[in-house]
């Protein structure tokens, strides 16, 4: 087991990514904190990480809200004596649309949640982690951060590609203590959004629209991401801090592609 | 096990992170076919893989010679049957002056045909065989130095190792129509044999340490670290990952030079 004996805190993982992430985690044998927003879905999580041998608890939390993660680092330790990983995984995609025609509100938000929660969660990590002699930390960046989309917007694409700012000036700050940061970009991943019911994602046309353009012709799934977390948390990526790991199906390296060519 | 029942040949491993490669792979299950110039090494090193219960067969070859390297990818079909993953890892470096202008014309010309045309071959006659199968994974061997310049390395060796990132997304883009992902690990300083680290050296701390001030983590790299990474992109959890270009340096691309 890859995480045995650790303790990990995975923010926004009442659904999607983080979901998988933390029965991934509980898996690998970290002791795991479920937060998120929703009280009932994330007892849900801890529920499915029990019934298969795993420990975890549910801590309510929203990522952009200073006392709530100072609270969620807090009751980690408390309940599980240190903390070794955090995967600053909670996001929102507020607007999607032309930047000038974003609402400041929606702005404001986008930024709130996606980068000032990644943030206040190094903030809050960082202590405990030094006084454990190291951590790994690995925040949910986006494609989108790095390559621009009709389909994102202004608040998305600033702050996913500020967290890998954030991520490389963290890197540098914590390295002398042993603490890793690294960020996770995702492409199109099928089964992320908490208000699309799951057969949107296997219909077809769906499907097409979102791989049409990407050289591997299908969806990522949420545990393509999970796994990429797993190594960047486990002591197996040791050697790796300021690193910024794409998990697309290649969308961001192809240039526009105008059809597939058939395999020859 | 997170090869079972793959075969994977590794290329330049005889040495550093293709020699932690193989043992690694081979632990995890797969049959790997290691290659190399130096036969009686290779063969000591697959009879010690063989010792802790793993599958290997060593092939002496040189990347940079199209022959070698068709046998070397026939000797993993005729020996396990196929072939799904293939890490061209082989790489070397000079250590002499390595400005433009002062580096002489054959050591430029070497240095590319192992580090770039290597990867180029490996690539070439892998592809056949992995679409056989319906699918593979390719990783190669670039560097912090495809895009980072530094003061020491050889002109040669920077411009081949942006020649392999650059060929790792053109290999990514269209073979993903097989199902064969091409991803790169982008290694800092490791301690290997390139910088005059013997394999028994390396887990000695204070060899590990040493050249401590580039990066912002303060050691060098294992070479077990390169073979974790390659791991990833090898086994099935990467597979949505392709084209990918992963840094394991300590952090030294994050930041600039003032890591004190």
């Amino acid at each position: 087991m890859r995480l045995s004996g650790k303790v990990a805190v995975v923010t926004g993982s009442t659904f999607g990514i983080g979901r998988e992430t933390a029965l991934l985690f509980a898996k690998e044998g970290a002791k795991v904190v479920v937060s998120g927003r929703t009280v009932e879905a994330g007892e849900q999580v801890v529920k499915e990480i029990q019934a298969d041998g795993g420990q975890a608890i549910f801590f309510r939390a929203d990522v952009s809200v200073a006392r709530d993660m100072r609270d969620l680092i807090e009751a980690t330790v408390k309940t599980y004596g240190k903390l070794d990983v955090l995967f600053n995984n909670a996001g929102l995609l507020t607007y999607q649309g032309k930047v000038a025609d974003e609402p400041e509100e929606s702005w404001d938000l986008g930024i709130a949640v996606n980068l000032k929660g990644v943030y206040l969660g190094i903030k809050y990590a960082v202590p405990e982690m030094i006084r454990n002699g190291g951590g790994s930390i690995i925040s949910n960046s986006s494609m989108w951060g790095i390559a621009a989309s009709h389909r994102s917007g202004g608040s998305y694409a600033a702050s996913k590609a500020g967290i890998i700012g954030l991520t490389k000036q963290s890197a540098l700050d914590y390295a002398p203590y042993k603490i890793r940061i690294n960020c996770v970009l995702p492409g199109d991943i099928a089964f992320v959004g908490a208000t699309r019911p799951k057969e949107y994602w296997t219909r077809p046309e769906v499907v097409q629209e979102r791989s049409a353009h990407q050289p591997l012709p299908k969806m990522g799934d949420t545990r393509d991401v999970a796994y990429a977390v797993l190594y960047l948390a486990s002591d197996e990526s040791m050697f790796v801090t300021g690193s910024s790991l794409v998990v697309d199906g290649g969308m961001t390296i192809a240039e526009v592609m105008a059809g597939r060519t058939a395999p020859s | 096990m997170r090869l079972k029942g793959k075969v994977a040949v590794i290329t330049g491993a005889t040495a550093g992170m293709g020699r932690a490669s193989a043992v690694l792979f081979a632990r995890e299950g797969a049959k790997v076919v290691m290659c190399g110039r130096r036969k009686e090494l290779g063969e000591e090193i697959a009879k010690g893989i063989r010792e802790e219960g793993g599958e290997v067969i060593f092939v002496q070859a040189d990347v940079s010679k199209s022959e070698d390297v068709k046998r070397v990818i026939k000797a993993a079909v005729d020996t396990y049957g196929k072939l799904d993953v293939l890490f061209n890892n082989a790489g070397i470096n000079h250590h002499e002056k390595g400005d433009p202008d002062q580096e002489p014309e054959e050591v430029w010309d070497n240095i590319i045909d192992v580090n770039l045309k290597g990867v180029f071959l490996g690539i070439k006659y892998a592809v056949p065989e992995m679409r056989k199968v319906g699918g593979g994974s390719i990783i190669n061997n670039s560097s912090v130095n495809d895009t980072q310049a530094d003061e020491v390395s050889m002109s040669s060796y920077h411009a081949s190792k942006g020649g392999v990132t650059a060929l790792t997304k053109k290999a990514a883009v269209v073979y993903a129509v097989d199902n064969i992902r091409v991803n790169a690990v982008n290694p800092g300083p490791i301690a290997t044999e390139l910088v005059d680290i013997t394999w028994d050296q390396l887990n000695d701390p204070e060899i590990i340490e040493m050249r401590k001030t580039k990066q912002p983590l303060r050691r060098m790299g294992h070479p077990m670290d390169v073979a974790y990474a390659a791991l990833y992109f090898a086994s099935d959890e990467s597979a949505f990952v392709t084209g990918a270009t992963l840094l394991i340096d300590g952090g030294q691309s994050a930041a600039y030079r003032d890591v004190q």
